[in-house]
């Protein structure tokens, strides 16, 4: 693929064995270390198994470069690795994490203790959400989405991917990407709304 | 909602701005008040998700990623190691102990093996694989009847035909009993063998002055066990 800016470099590693990070590896591993965390820690939404599945994603990479035939962009195949290894990783640890967040969070069913507090016109201290408070409902409600909602939702506006880019990443039609990620809004619409509400309107 | 304003939302979603939006998309959204508010959200929410702080892999990464290629390292090694060895063949005793049964020191099970008959398939079996595949369900039927167990008739049954015997025309003394007698030992036999029940028939004397009085089933299964006289009797009614 000639516009492909990696070409050259995926070459050079392909023509050595992945033995230790340095030269080449070293060089590829400095352009997409970033990329890669960035998919992982938002698709598994917790630094300690973002990190795990980066190193996997490394990992698988280094040992299957030399198999990989240039008929996708290269950094489409990384991207494909990185959400692979994340959703596996999420799925492998959802339940010890819902668990802990059960103990953490607050109530879901029947109502937050926030939003009932707000009702009985209390006075409430977060009100109107801070900025962190805010990244944190938002990284919260990218992660109650499902594996494929979630993926097209990060691939989009935190890779800043194209329809025809998510479509080669994930290996989907456009068709299913547009309709995956109008999906993924009316789901983000739901849990988002109320907190960007209060975000903007104080 | 209508498949325009879904097809819009899903291709508006993929531009960058409402500046490369067409002039029949601006359109619809000036009049279409859902589609309006549903694109003000989306864009509020990818604005909230686009503006999430991008995080630097953190320098533990770095030191796990160098022990994973350390790792890969030591298994190319072994495997180059692998690689590397010579194959070695098999000991010509070897060979002489299993394949020749001929030799004089060959083992004894290596002579057993090899002095075993081996049977050809029987030229009935090509035949029957045909009819097999011909008439699958007539195959079935002719092997479960095979199977189905002959049982004795019961000295009352037998008592109560030779009553009727004695009543009726020549003809009839001798064909009819055995037809209904047969049908009913074939029929309790049947719902016994469907109802899994051990050893315990239930008969029922149906008394009739002509094959055709009896139920289809009956007949047929009266034709089957008779050896085909009851056919032959019909046939010759037929042609009367
Ligand atoms: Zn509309």
């Amino acid at each position: 693929m000639r516009s492909d800016p990696d070409v050259d470099l995926v070459r050079d590693c392909q023509s050595g064995s992945p033995r230790n990070l340095s030269g080449p590896f070293r060089e590829l591993y400095d352009r997409f270390r970033d990329r890669v965390y960035n998919v992982c820690f938002r698709i598994t939404g917790n630094p300690s198994d973002a990190l795990d599945a980066s190193q996997e994603t490394f990992g698988i990479l280094f040992r299957k470069i030399s198999e990989f035939r240039f008929q996708s962009k290269f950094s489409s195949w990384v991207y494909r690795i990185a959400v692979n290894a994340s959703i596996d990783l999420k799925r492998r640890s959802s339940s010890r994490r819902l668990a802990s967040l059960d103990v953490l969070d607050e109530p879901r069913a029947g109502g937050s203790s926030r939003a009932e507090a707000q009702d009985d016109g209390v006075e409430m201290p977060l009100a109107s959400v801070t900025r962190a408070e805010l990244e944190q409902e938002v990284q919260r409600a990218i992660s109650r989405l499902s594996p494929k909602l979630q993926t097209v939702i990060v691939l989009r506006y935190i890779e800043s991917q194209s329809y025809e880019e998510v479509s080669q990443t994930l290996g989907i039609s456009i068709g299913t990407v547009k309709s995956r990620l109008a999906r993924a809004h009316d789901a983000l619409d739901r849990e988002l709304t109320p907190v960007l509400d209060r975000h903007y309107l104080g | 909602m209508n498949t325009p304003c879904l097809s819009l939302r899903e291709r508006l979603l993929g531009l960058p701005d409402e500046s490369t939006w067409g002039a029949g998309d601006r359109q619809h959204v000036e009049r279409c008040r859902e589609c309006r508010d549903w694109l003000e959200r989306a864009e509020v929410a990818a604005e909230a998700v686009r503006s999430l702080p991008r995080c630097e892999a953190p320098i533990a990464l770095v030191a796990r990623v160098e022990a994973e290629m350390e790792r890969m390292g030591t298994e190319h090694r072994l495997e180059g190691a692998f690689a590397e060895l010579t194959r070695q063949r098999a000991p010509s005793l070897l060979q002489d102990l299993v394949f020749d049964p001929a030799q004089a020191d060959a083992s004894p099970l290596a002579r057993t093996l090899m002095g075993l008959h081996r049977h050809r398939a029987p030229a009935v079996l090509e035949r029957l694989v045909d009819e097999e595949l011909g008439e699958p369900a007539a195959q079935r039927a002719r092997r479960f009847v095979g199977d189905l167990e002959r049982i004795a008739v019961p000295d009352e049954l037998t008592g109560r035909m030779r009553q009727v015997e004695a009543r009726e025309e020549p003809r009839r003394r001798i064909l009819f009993p055995i037809a209904a007698l047969a049908a009913a030992a074939a029929l309790a036999l049947w719902v016994g063998l469907l109802r899994g029940e051990p050893k315990e028939y239930r008969f029922e004397v149906v008394r009739v002055h002509s094959v055709h009085e009896l139920s289809p089933l009956a007949r047929h299964f009266a034709e089957g066990l008779s050896g085909g006289v009851l056919a032959a009797s019909r046939s010759l009614e037929a042609g009367r």
